[in-house]
């Protein structure tokens, strides 16, 4: 009895090993501040993010199988929609605001430009239910991945339940998106010592110190906070950001404090992608805010810069570029399981 | 061997029945019973009203005994759904007989669990009482027709959730129980519809000060059924 006892032992031990040997540790770069994501509760596998990264490239995500997570975040750009100002959806629908860039997700506390999610396992829900992003319904999604040929299997392998849930689907999601870490451009070789800046890089780290970091604070280049950067109101849109979710008026024309990594890729700028260039966004800060009850303390005083300050400005905010990130395989479309 | 089985089966089927509790939810409308959704009644203001969805979450369910918790579920979250069958009973294997006079309970769900990221069960996505334009759980779910409301064909929803000051809208039940194993909780769906003007409010669909006030309605409308 004791020895069979002790053989029920022994196999429980090698298979808590075996699964523990398959969580995929995540690295945080040691300049990084701890994750906010609670990896504890969605362990890491290599099956979780495959399926992870399925879901985000699969059109079967929306309503008429024409729009995937990958259409407004393509990994080519950091994850943005690069050259519309304003994201479209389904049946060519515009929408009000200009999707975000995709990166370092572990470490955002709150999601959307107007912090209206509160957790990365639950981004996804708001483009596939909004009727001009994916229109779809959670529900419908489960049943129609449940029905397919490839998805069954790959829960089966993630989850160990072939049984698909909504709670499953946002979780293999998340594991996809935890993988978008970007912490390989130049400005982290700098950080880390193998690499130095060159004097307009150098001269422009420090104008960046002197006017950005406030809000855009290292190393994540930004605080996660709400902030109203001096835009004129569109009256075509009427957005008044933040002020939407909270009620509160104290909150009018606050939006997230979008990060500075890759920007060279994500244009077009701003929450409604008014702003083509960087020069753009530039000119914007030194000379074109608009003052309102609302604005940002620290641009309260106005910003004054040369145009010899603006290309060394513009030349660090170009050692933010991490092409390893854009050009990483594993975040690209999944050939070798996607058709469409 | 055989013999000893079966005999151990059979005390553990005995004792589990004898620790079983259940909750059953009636819904009402003043004395007449909702037994089906949807459901046609006559208004107390002499319209008529068609409830066609009524859902909400129980969550932290205790049962108490002088004010002091003598078994809580294991389970913290149930969905009662009146448009599905039996979702309404909830049932509850204590493990050992309790005693108890009142049941605690929330109508929602509690602000950690709303920050919690994606879960299961009841709280899955799927059922459909989740925010999705912003985050947060639908505590609970109303949705019908009256010849009183002047919104289009009639229509009222109110999706009342919040789980942030100052639009929180979590509410604790207290509900003096049977003495019994199986416990009857009344809901008057009379007492929240005359409570709101349903000629200006028709639709709540976001944590609002509406919905705030809403929800304070709660505590009035859980009854024992023997009141």
């Amino acid at each position: 009895m004791k020895v069979k006892l002790l053989y029920i032992f022994c196999g429980i031990v090698l298979l808590v090993a075996f699964k523990m040997a398959d969580d995929i540790p995540f690295v945080v770069p040691k300049y990084f501040p701890a994750p906010v994501y609670d990896f504890k509760k969605n362990r890491l596998s290599s099956e979780k993010i495959v399926l992870g990264r399925v879901l985000f490239y699969d059109n079967l995500l929306s309503k008429n199988q024409t729009i995937s997570c990958a259409s407004c975040h393509s990994n080519y750009n950091a994850f943005a929609h690069t050259d519309h100002a304003l994201s479209h959806g389904i049946y060519d629908s515009i929408g009000t605001r200009n999707a975000p860039a995709l990166m370092n997700l572990a470490w955002q506390p709150i999601f959307m430009w107007d912090g209206a999610i509160n957790h990365l396992d639950m981004q996804a829900l708001a483009p596939i239910q909004n009727k001009i992003e994916m229109g779809e319904h959670i529900a419908n999604v489960v049943s129609k991945l449940q029905k397919s040929p490839i998805y069954p299997k790959l829960f089966y392998k993630a989850f160990e339940d072939s049984i698909i849930s909504g709670e499953h689907t946002l979780k293999a999601l998340s594991a996809f998106m935890l993988t978008l870490v970007s912490c390989e451009s130049k400005y982290d070789s700098v950080i880390k010592g193998y690499l130095a800046f060159d004097a307009k890089e150098k001269n422009g780290y420090a104008l960046y110190k002197n006017h950005c970091s406030s809000c855009h604070t290292e190393p994540l280049f930004t605080n996660y906070r709400f902030e109203n950067n001096g835009l004129a109101l569109d009256t075509t849109l009427s957005d008044y950001g933040r002020m939407h979710i909270t009620k509160q008026t104290n909150d009018s024309l606050k939006f997230k404090v979008p990060t500075l990594r890759n920007i060279e890729w994500t244009y077009p700028y701003m929450h409604d992608g008014r702003f083509k260039t960087l020069n753009t966004v530039l000119n914007h800060y030194s000379g074109g805010i608009i003052y309102s009850p609302s604005l940002s303390e620290p641009l309260q005083k106005p910003i004054s810069l040369s145009a010899k300050e603006k290309v060394d400005l513009l030349s660090f905010l170009l050692t933010l570029s991490d092409t390893k990130y854009i050009f990483n395989k594993n975040h690209s479309f999944p050939r070798e399981i996607l058709k469409n | 061997m055989k013999s000893f089985l079966i005999v151990f089966c059979l005390i553990g089927f005995w004792q589990t029945d004898s620790k079983a509790q259940q909750v059953r939810f009636v819904a009402k409308y003043g004395n007449e019973m909702l037994n089906t959704f949807p459901n046609t009644v006559k208004g107390k203001n002499g319209d008529t009203i068609e409830f066609s969805v009524l859902k909400f979450y129980i969550s932290n369910l205790e049962f108490r005994k002088n004010g002091i918790p003598v078994y809580s579920p294991k389970e913290q979250y149930h969905l009662v759904d009146f448009g599905i069958e039996h979702s309404a009973v909830l049932n509850f294997d204590a493990r050992k007989k309790i005693h108890f006079h009142e049941f605690v309970f929330d109508i929602g769900i509690d602000s950690a669990t709303n920050s919690a990221g994606a879960l299961g069960g009841a709280l899955d996505p799927t059922v459909g009482m989740y925010w999705t334009w912003q985050n947060g759980y639908i505590h609970f779910k109303l949705e019908g027709k009256s010849s009183r409301c002047f919104a289009r064909n009639h229509q009222f929803e109110f999706h009342i959730g919040g789980y942030y000051s100052p639009f929180n809208t979590l509410q604790k039940i207290r509900i003096p129980a049977q003495k019994n194993i199986e416990s009857t909780i009344e809901i008057d769906l009379a007492i929240l519809m005359e409570s709101i003007d349903l000629a200006t409010v028709h639709h709540i669909m976001s944590p609002c000060t509406e919905a705030v006030r809403f929800s304070q309605q709660f505590p009035f409308i859980f009854y024992s059924a023997k009141r």
